[in-house]
C-alpha cells in the first residue's frame, strides 16, 4: 500500500487510529500497529511479507545471541552471520540480475537469472536491522527481548517502504512506552498533510513533465532548453517525492507517539556537495558514515579510498545499475575535490556562487541518476551542453512554463526554508496573541491540503474512454 | 496561548481530521454506486473477484484501490477541483497550448491479438513495440480548437501501401478500390507561426504514389481547404463534422463516376452543444469554452440499416439508427463504432460498396448511402469476419478505405486492416507478373526498374544488390545503372517499382528502353 492512495487515507488510517486508541493497553496497541503494518506491506507484496517476518526474526535471534555471548567468539559469529544474511538477501533480490548481466556481458555467456519482483522496502528494512544488530554488538543498545516489539520496530508501516531508515536507538524507549500527547497528534496531522501535498500536488505533477520530456521516444529531438527543463523537473520530483514521504512518515509516527529523526533539511540550499549530503536523505548518509566509513578508518586511514568505497556503495544502494554507481562516485569526487580545496578557502567564496555550483552539480547528478540507459544518457548530456545539432529552445516550452509558472514558483519556494519561516512566525503569533482565528487557520490549512491532495488522487482515476461504442 | 487551550484546540484538530476521513469513508458506503461514468464514457472498475491467484499476484488488492478511486463519493466534483488546481498553477495562453505526449492516439486498438500479423517488414527495422505507439505526437490547442500533431513518416506509409496493394492483388481489377487519405485538423488549422509535426497531406500523397494501378486515390485536402472557414472540423473532438465529410464525399463521387447529391438536398437537424474527445482527455478550459454543436445533415433517401451481429451472415441483423437519437456528439453517426453494418438504399445502379473504416468514416457513410444500392460498413478495429468472403459472395463492385493519416501511420492499425482480408477457399491470387523471367519483344518499348546507380561498376556484393537474384547492368555515359524486371507494360513496371520501394529501395524509378537503348 502507499500513503498517497485513497484506500490508505480514508479506510486504513482512520481504522488504524480508532482501533489503536480504543484501548490504553500497551501490548494491545503494539499488536494493532504490527498487524496493520503487515496488512500495509502485504497489500502490494502478499508473498514477501513472509520474507520480512523471517528476516526480522533472524535478526531478533541474532541480537539476543550476541548479547548472551558478548565479548566471545560467538558474538563475532553472530554479527558476521547477520551481515551475511541481510546483505545476502539484499544482494540476491536486488543485485544478482545486475551481476548476471555484467558477467554475461564480460564473458559472452548467457546465464539467465530467474526474475523476481524486488520486495518493496528491502533496502530500508535490511539496513534498519543491520544497524540494530551492530548497535547491540557494540553494546550501544540492549537487545530487544520481545519478538513482538522487535517485529513492530522493523515492520512499522510509517517508514517500512520508503524510509527514513530508523535506528533502533532512536525509538527504543518509545517502543516500550509511548506518551499520548494530543499536541503531538495535531502536529503529526499537519506534518502528514504537508507531506501528502508535497507528494501528490508537486511531485506527481513534476513527474508528468518529466515523462513528457525525459521519456520522449525521440529524445534527441529535444532542444537544449527542454532537456534542462526536464532534468530540473526531475530534481523537483525526486525531492518532493522523497521528502514528502519522509514528512508523512514523521507525521504518522507522531500520530502514534513515535519521534523519528528528520531525513531532509532543505538540501537544495546547500553550498557544497558535503553540505548537500548532510541535508539529503540524512538517515542513509549517517548509516554509511557510522557503519561503513568510520569502521573502515574514516579520514584517518586511507581517507580517499574509504570515501570512494562509501560513495560507490551509496550509489549502488539506490539501484542495481552502473549509472547509480557513477552517480555515487560523482558525489565522491566532488566531496574529495572540496576537501582538497579545503573548506577554509571555499567559505571565502560568496554563498550565491557556491549555491549555483551546487545546484548545477546536483541537477547534472540527477540526469545521471535518471537514465539507466547509457545511450540515452549520452543524448541527454549532449543536449544539456548543446553539443548536438539541435535548437536551443522551443516555443512550446515557453507555453509549458507559462502554464505551470505559479506551480513552479511554489515548488521552488518550498525547496527553500520558506515554509519553515512562516511556521516559526505563526507559532510566535500564536503564543503572543492567543487568538482563536489563528488556531483555526492552522487547522484549516491542513484540511485544505488534505482536500487538494484528495482531489488529485481521485483525479488520477479520471480516464476518459473515447470510442463511440454502446 | 495557555497550555490548556492549546490542548483543547489540538483535540479539535484531531477530531476534525478524523471526522473528514470517516465521513468520506461512510459516504463511500452510503452513496449509491454507479457503474458507468457519463463524464468519461466508460465502465467503472467493479469490485474485484476473489481468487487465490489474484491475491497472490497482488492484483486483487490493486483492484480494490482502483475500485475505491472509481467510486469515491462525489467523484465528479473532485475531478472539477483538480481542474481548478491545475488552472491556478499557471497562466493559460488564451490562444495556444501544446501538450506533447502520446496519449492522443485516439483510435486505439487492442493490440494483444496482432502479434501474429506479419507485415513483411523487410528493410525497415520497425520494432514491434511501435505497434502500441500511435502517430500522434501530442496536441496543440489553438484558438479553442484541439489539433493533433502528426508524427507519421514514410516508413509507415510504405507498410500501409503494401497492405492496400495486397487487397488490390487479391481482387479482380473490375472491383474498384479507392484510397481516401484523410488529413485531420492540423492540415487546415495549424497556425503557420507554430508549425509542429509532419504534413499529413504529403504523407497521404506519398502513400498514394505507392499504390498499384488500378487503385484510385481520392485527394481531398486541397478541396476541403477551400472550405476551411466553414464548420468542417469540431473544436473539442478529433473528428470532422458531417459537413467536412460531405466535401470528401463530393471528391469521392468525382473519382468514382457518381453524381454527388447537392448539399441543399439534405435536411438539417440541430442537436445542440457537446464537448468531444479532446476535451475529455485534456479537460482544457479553452476547449470547454469554445465547445461544439452537433449539426446533422440528414439524407432524404429511403434506406434500411442493419447491424450485422454474425459476421458471416451478410443479410440478417437488427435494425439500426443512422443518426442515433440518444447521442448528441459525433457518436450519433451510424450509431457509433459498430463492427459490421449493412445499408440498403432505394438507389438502383448495380453498385455495391464495402467501406473499411474507423470512426472517421462514420460521418461519411450516410452520404455514400445515397449513391449505392448496398453499403457494407466494416470497422476494421472490431470486425472479425473476412473481407475476401464478403466481397466475393456479395457481388461487391467498390471498396473504399477512408483512413485518417494518423491511423495509416500506426502499425497496429495497418496490421488490423491486413488481418481482416482473410483470403479463403480460392488460393491467394497474385496478379503480379513475374517480371524477371518474362521475355519481351526487343522492337518495342521495354520498361525496367532502376534500383540504383553508381559511378563505379558494382558487383553482386554491393549492399543494394546482394539481395537481388537477377539484375542487369546498363552503362550510361559516365555511370552504371542497375535494373530489375523487363516488361512491355508500363503499369506492370510501376507495380514492380512500387514493390521495390516497399522493399526499401527508395530511389527505384521506371526506365524505358527501345532497342536496348535508354530513352528516359
Amino acid at each position: 500500500m502507499v500513503f498517497a492512495s485513497l484506500t490508505f487515507l480514508y479506510f486504513f488510517l482512520p481504522l488504524n487510529l480508532i482501533l489503536y486508541y480504543s484501548s490504553k493497553n500497551a501490548s494491545y496497541r503494539n499488536l494493532i500497529l504490527t498487524l496493520f503494518s503487515f496488512v500495509f506491506y502485504a497489500w502490494g507484496e502478499p508473498i514477501w511479507v513472509f520474507l520480512l517476518i523471517f528476516s526480522a526474526s533472524v535478526d531478533y535471534l541474532n541480537g539476543l545471541f550476541i548479547e548472551k555471548y558478548r565479548g566471545t567468539f560467538w558474538a563475532k559469529l553472530g554479527i558476521v552471520s547477520t551481515l551475511i544474511f541481510n546483505l545476502g538477501i539484499l544482494f540476491f533480490f536486488k543485485y544478482s540480475s545486475f551481476l548476471y548481466d555484467n558477467v554475461n556481458y564480460l564473458c559472452g555467456t548467457n546465464f539467465q537469472f530467474p526474475k523476481y519482483t524486488l520486495p518493496i522496502g528491502i533496502s530500508f528494512y535490511t539496513f534498519q536491522t543491520i544497524s540494530y544488530v551492530i548497535d547491540v554488538y557494540r553494546n550501544e543498545v540492549k537487545a530487544q527481548r520481545s519478538w513482538m516489539k522487535f517485529m513492530m520496530f522493523v515492520s512499522l508501516y510509517h517508514q517500512l517502504v520508503a524510509g527514513p531508515i530508523v535506528r533502533y536507538s532512536h525509538i527504543m524507549n518509545e517502543i516500550d512506552t509511548r506518551k499520548f500527547r494530543i499536541r503531538d497528534i495535531s502536529g503529526g496531522i499537519t506534518r502528514f498533510c504537508v507531506g501528502l501535498f508535497k507528494k501528490v500536488a508537486i511531485a506527481n505533477i513534476a513527474a508528468e513533465l518529466v515523462v513528457k520530456y525525459l521519456d520522449n521516444p525521440d529524445l534527441s529531438s529535444l532542444s537544449t532548453g527542454e532537456m534542462w527543463f526536464g532534468v530540473i523537473m526531475f530534481s523537483i520530483q525526486i525531492y518532493f517525492d522523497f521528502s514528502g514521504y519522509s514528512d508523512m512518515a514523521i507525521g504518522l509516527g507522531r500520530m502514534f507517539g513515535f519521534h523519528y529523526h528528520e531525513n531532509f533539511n532543505y538540501p537544495y540550499i546547500a553550498k557544497t556537495a558535503t553540505d548537500f549530503w548532510r541535508r539529503w536523505h540524512i538517515s542513509l548518509g549517517t548509516f554509511f558514515r557510522d557503519y561503513v566509513y568510520i569502521p573502515l578508518g574514516g579520514n584517518k586511514k586511507n581517507g580517499y579510498l574509504n570515501l570512494f568505497i562509501v560513495w560507490a556503495l551509496t550509489g549502488l544502494w539506490h539501484g542495481a545499475n552502473w549509472n547509480f554507481i557513477f552517480w555515487g562516485l560523482f558525489f565522491g569526487i566532488l566531496i574529495m575535490l572540496e576537501r582538497l580545496v579545503t573548506f577554509k578557502k571555499i567559505n571565502k567564496v560568496p554563498s550565491f556562487f557556491l549555491r549555483i555550483y551546487l545546484l548545477f552539480a546536483v541537477v547534472l547528478g540527477w540526469a545521471l541518476f535518471y537514465f539507466t540507459d547509457s545511450s540515452k544518457l549520452l543524448v541527454c548530456f549532449r543536449s544539456l551542453f548543446h553539443i548536438a545539432d539541435i535548437a536551443w529552445w522551443d516555443y512550446s516550452l515557453t507555453l509549458t512554463i507559462k502554464e505551470n509558472i505559479y506551480w513552479m514558483i511554489l515548488a521552488f519556494l518550498l525547496c527553500m526554508p520558506v515554509y519553515q519561516y512562516f511556521v516559526v512566525k505563526y507559532r510566535k503569533l500564536l503564543l503572543a496573541k492567543n487568538s482563536k482565528s489563528l488556531y483555526w487557520t492552522g487547522i484549516a490549512f491542513s484540511i485544505v491540503l488534505l482536500m487538494i491532495s484528495t482531489a488529485l488522487m481521485v483525479g488520477k482515476s479520471y480516464n476518459p474512454f473515447i470510442y463511440y461504442r454502446f | 496561548m495557555d497550555a490548556k487551550k492549546f490542548h483543547k484546540t489540538s483535540a479539535l484538530h484531531l477530531i476534525l481530521f478524523t471526522a473528514v476521513l470517516i465521513l468520506c469513508a461512510v459516504l463511500f458506503f452510503v452513496v449509491p454506486k454507479i457503474n458507468i461514468s457519463q463524464m468519461e464514457n466508460r465502465k467503472l472498475t467493479p469490485f474485484p473477484v476473489y481468487s487465490w491467484q489474484n491475491i497472490e499476484n497482488g492484483s486483487y488488492l490493486d483492484s480494490i484501490d482502483l475500485y475505491v478511486a472509481d467510486h469515491f463519493p462525489f467523484r465528479e466534483k473532485w475531478v472539477d477541483l483538480v481542474d481548478q488546481y491545475r488552472n491556478a498553477g499557471g497562466i493559460k495562453d488564451g490562444q495556444i497550448a501544446i501538450i506533447e505526449n502520446d496519449n492522443f492516439t485516439m483510435e486505439s486498438i487492442d493490440t494483444s491479438k496482432l502479434d501474429s500479423v506479419n507485415l513483411n517488414i523487410i528493410q525497415d527495422s520497425i520494432k514491434l513495440d511501435n505497434a502500441k505507439l500511435g502517430s500522434a505526437k501530442g496536441l496543440m490547442i489553438y484558438d479553442g480548437m484541439g489539433i493533433q500533431i502528426f508524427g507519421g513518416s514514410k516508413k509507415y506509409s510504405k507498410l500501409f501501401a503494401s497492405v492496400i496493394n495486397d487487397y488490390r492483388t487479391t481482387f479482380d481489377s473490375k472491383i474498384n478500390i479507392y484510397y481516401m487519405g484523410i488529413p485531420a485538423h492540423g492540415e487546415y488549422y495549424m497556425p503557420d507561426d507554430y508549425k509542429k509535426g509532419n504534413s499529413e497531406s504529403k504523407n497521404i500523397e506519398f502513400t498514394a504514389s505507392l499504390l498499384n494501378a488500378p487503385t484510385k486515390s481520392i485527394f481531398i485536402a486541397d478541396y476541403i481547404r477551400q472550405h476551411r472557414k466553414e464548420y468542417i472540423f469540431f473544436n473539442s473532438d478529433h473528428h470532422w463534422t458531417d459537413l467536412g465529410s460531405y466535401y470528401a464525399y463530393q471528391k469521392f463521387c468525382e473519382v468514382a463516376s457518381l453524381k454527388a447529391i447537392e448539399i441543399e438536398n439534405y435536411d438539417i437537424e440541430y442537436r445542440g452543444h457537446f464537448l468531444g474527445s479532446l476535451y475529455q482527455i485534456t479537460r482544457d478550459q479553452r476547449l470547454k469554452e469554445k465547445g461544439d454543436s452537433l449539426i446533422i445533415h440528414k439524407i432524404r433517401n429511403k434506406y434500411a440499416m442493419k447491424v450485422l451481429d454474425n459476421q458471416k451472415n451478410y443479410t440478417k441483423g437488427s435494425a439500426g439508427q443512422m443518426y442515433y437519437k440518444w447521442n448528441n456528439s459525433y457518436g450519433c453517426y451510424i450509431s457509433g463504432d459498430l463492427p459490421f453494418e449493412r445499408f440498403d438504399s432505394d438507389v438502383k445502379n448495380n453498385r455495391r460498396l464495402v467501406v473499411i473504416k474507423n470512426s472517421f468514416g462514420n460521418a461519411l457513410i450516410p452520404h455514400l448511402v445515397q449513391n449505392f444500392e448496398t453499403v457494407f460498413v466494416i470497422d476494421y478495429r472490431y470486425f472479425e469476419g473476412s473481407v475476401y468472403d464478403l466481397v466475393m459472395s456479395q457481388d461487391i463492385t467498390d471498396i473504399l478505405f477512408p483512413i485518417p493519416a494518423f491511423s495509416s501511420n500506426t502499425v497496429s492499425h495497418i496490421q488490423r486492416i491486413k488481418s481482416i482480408l482473410k483470403v479463403t477457399n480460392a488460393k491467394e491470387s497474385n496478379h503480379l507478373v513475374n517480371l524477371q523471367t518474362q521475355k519481351a519483344n526487343p522492337q518495342v518499348a521495354i520498361f525496367k526498374v532502376q534500383i540504383c546507380s553508381a559511378k563505379e561498376q558494382k558487383d553482386s556484393s554491393f549492399y543494394l544488390l546482394k539481395n537481388i537474384h537477377h539484375y542487369s547492368e546498363y552503362k550510361n555515359k559516365n555511370y552504371f545503372m542497375y535494373l530489375v524486371g523487363e516488361t512491355e507494360s508500363y503499369n506492370e513496371a510501376v507495380t514492380l517499382k512500387n514493390k521495390m520501394v516497399l522493399d526499401g529501395y527508395d530511389d527505384a524509378t521506371v526506365r524505358m528502353f527501345i532497342n536496348g537503348k535508354l530513352i528516359r
